[in-house]
């Protein structure tokens, strides 16, 4: 019998233009299934609430979703998100105490997340598409959780297998490593729900499996880890060593870099007073650390990351004046007193601005120690890491001891950990990581390279893929 | 309250601020929000700021420059609450009155009648004036502001709580070019 092409469901919130940080793996996901044979529908967040809602998009992504991947974008009731009043419906602005009755009647007996609508939009809009074409399976990825209250009703309905992604957790709050919401609360039971159905329930690291296996024994042999990766589209297919930190008579200085989106629940203070010690070091005395990319993933958060920056004692001597070089004052900040606190930013730290995928490159290239930001603890992997490794540059942790990341930098040859937070011991290994940087060779750039290639995207998603694969095959549906 | 030039340093009209916290009762932190809100758009923007409020309480913490006006005694006047008070209290009071002489079966009396009142305003009246309210006070409230208040010198109009959403979705409506909106954000640039 021959074989038809598999037809996959994909309820990703998050995809591009979003710029969320769990847009990649979704991205790399539908891309990946799209090269292997398979036919993919994204249902994803709509543009208004990108656009409009929390302003929070990159437009440049949309370029790297492969052009076969069928995009949706069901409806979301913006309730929450609506500030202008001209956008409220007639009932919201002529009975506004009932309609918050209203909505928070749903939240509280229909689904406990502002995204309900969106879900119940997808419902309806895969059925009618089932009906024409059926699905064979639906992998469904949260945040936010409603995708797998959708697939779950979906399943209901038309008996579709379906796969959970938990890129975050729901019930486990994975900054403070307690439950999410209080005792009884629906969550719990919707989570026990959606489980109990799944054909598979998948976690970015063993920490989260764990737990969620502790919490749901029955469906703990469902229950699988594939780590987040990177992605090679980012990256250059080979590495060079930096360029010399002394080279001939011209003395460069060490140039650090964060990649990545800055939030508030990354320990920037402690990377801050680290690279100012470091910076007491004699080989460290100019060193530069360049912030690249988004402050915070919502607009409005920028000012507040911006003051996090500065000293404890932030006074405008310093770098102050090179920093005003930079891409800050091409920013068209709207308040004069905003730009002035962002041009207080502690010595030697530059804020880049956000960057597109070519620039990445470059950046990667132009860096000679990468600097590991992360919030949280054992739970919080941040699939920044994997791009890191991949760019073979020494890099130092900045984040509480135990984090989920160290299971994957453990082996990676080039790790500088100075096991905590300490300003102190952050400073010894940024000056431990800019003498290896200076002394990088390509034997140790390739032994890097190696190590990170295991986490290359189309790896680490490979057995998601054959999952994905067995149970379309199940349905008559077959790939490749 | 005191008021303003409305010439900024510069020569040119200063930027105006309409808060509208109408029911303010409701929540204690909307008043501090908008004493707050007010704060700034006196001190850091050189704004006038005008607050209407339907509450006369607990606006101590207002800074003495912002224009406070109070619709609590227009209010108290509408027909409807002051039937609500004649048929669920006064009326009731005024036929138990003369039994108050009886005694102590008179004061049993005198109390099972304040108590029935007060059951049947807080049971009845005001979860059904709550959805109403916003809309009563919509004539209220532009009657005072269109008397007090010149809306073409004001930029932004900052809505706090639910009850205060019919009116100023009708200023929306009457001024097309003027932010309108929940957000409590501080900044004069308009909402797009």
């Amino acid at each position: 019998m021959a074989h038809r092409r598999p037809r996959l469901l994909y309820l990703a919130f998050y995809f591009p233009p979003s710029r969320a940080s769990g847009v990649y793996r979704p991205r790399a996901t539908a891309n990946l299934l799209v090269e292997r044979g398979w036919d993919v529908t994204v249902f994803a967040a709509p543009m208004p609430f990108l656009r409009d809602a929390i302003g929070s998009f990159d437009e440049r992504l949309l370029d790297s979703v492969d052009p076969r991947v069928t995009v949706v974008r069901p409806d979301l009731d913006l309730f929450v998100w609506q500030h202008n009043l001209r956008d409220y419906t007639r009932f919201r602005r002529t009975f506004p105490h009932l309609a918050r009755s209203v909505y928070g009647w749903k939240q509280k007996h229909v689904f406990p997340e502002n995204y309900a609508s969106w879900a119940w939009a997808s419902v309806r809009r895969a059925l009618r598409m089932h009906a024409r074409q059926r699905f064979d399976v639906v992998l469904a990825t949260g945040n936010p959780f409603a995708s797998f209250a959708a697939a779950w009703l979906f399943h209901r309905m038309t008996r579709t297998p379906y796969i959970l992604d938990n890129r975050d957790a729901w019930t486990l709050d994975l900054f403070s490593e307690e439950p999410a919401f209080e005792k009884g609360h629906p969550a719990y039971s919707w989570e026990r729900r959606v489980l109990k159905s799944a054909s598979d329930v998948v976690f970015v690291n063993e920490a989260l499996r764990s737990w969620h296996a502790e919490r749901y024994p029955r469906a703990a042999d469902r229950m699988m880890v594939v780590p987040n990766g990177w992605d090679a589209d980012t990256l250059d297919a080979t590495v060079e060593p930096p360029a010399k930190i002394h080279n001939g008579r011209d003395e460069r200085r060490p140039r650090f870099s964060y990649v990545g989106t800055l939030t508030g629940k990354q320990p920037i203070e402690a990377m801050v007073e680290g690279f100012g010690r470091a910076r007491e070091h004699p080989d460290l005395a100019h060193a530069s650390l360049d912030l690249h990319g988004y402050l915070g993933f919502f607009k409005g958060s920028d000012s507040t990351l911006i003051k996090r920056l500065a000293p404890p004692s932030s006074d405008e001597e310093g770098d102050a004046g090179q920093n005003g070089q930079n891409g800050l004052s091409e920013k068209n900040e709207k308040n004069e007193k905003n730009e002035r606190a962002e041009q207080v930013l502690a010595p030697g730290v530059r804020y880049r601005g956000p960057m597109s995928k070519t620039e990445l490159h470059e950046v990667y290239r132009n860096s000679d120690v990468l600097v590991f930001l992360a919030g949280g603890a054992r739970y919080v992997t941040s699939g920044k890491i994997f791009e890191y490794m991949a760019a073979g540059r020494p890099i130092v942790s900045v984040h509480a001891p135990g984090s989920a990341a160290e299971e994957f930098l453990r082996d990676y040859p080039l790790w500088f950990n100075p096991s905590g937070l300490d300003p102190e011991a952050i400073a010894r290994s940024m000056v431990e990581a800019a003498k290896a940087a200076a002394g990088l060779d390509r034997r140790q750039i390739a032994e890097a390279r190696d190590y990170a290639a295991r986490f290359e995207r189309t790896v680490s998603l490979e057995p998601l893929v054959r999952r994905l694969s067995e149970l379309a095959a199940r349905r008559g549906a077959g790939a490749g | 309250m005191s008021e303003r030039g409305d010439e900024d340093v510069n020569g040119g009209p200063s930027p105006r601020v309409l808060i509208l916290v109408l029911d303010s009762r409701s929540h204690k932190r909307d008043t501090r929000r908008a004493a707050g809100l007010a704060a700034y758009y006196l001190d850091e923007e050189g704004a006038e700021v005008d607050v209407v409020t339907a509450e006369s309480r607990g606006w101590g913490q207002l800074d003495e420059r912002a224009r406070l006006h109070l619709l609590d005694k227009a209010e108290a006047r509408h027909p409807l609450p002051w039937l609500e008070r004649t048929i669920v209290s006064r009326v009731p009071r005024a036929l138990v009155w003369p039994l108050k002489r009886l005694g102590r079966a008179g004061a049993v009396l005198d109390r099972a009648q304040t108590r029935a009142s007060g059951i049947v305003h807080r049971r009845l009246f005001l979860p059904f004036y709550r959805h109403v309210r916003p809309l009563l006070l919509i004539r209220i409230a532009r009657r005072h502001v269109d008397r007090a208040i010149d809306m073409a010198k004001v930029s932004r109009v900052i809505v706090i709580d639910d009850t205060s959403v019919p009116f100023a979705w009708r200023l929306a409506r009457k001024h097309p070019g003027l932010t309108v909106t929940t957000r409590q954000v501080r900044t004069l640039e308009p909402e797009v």
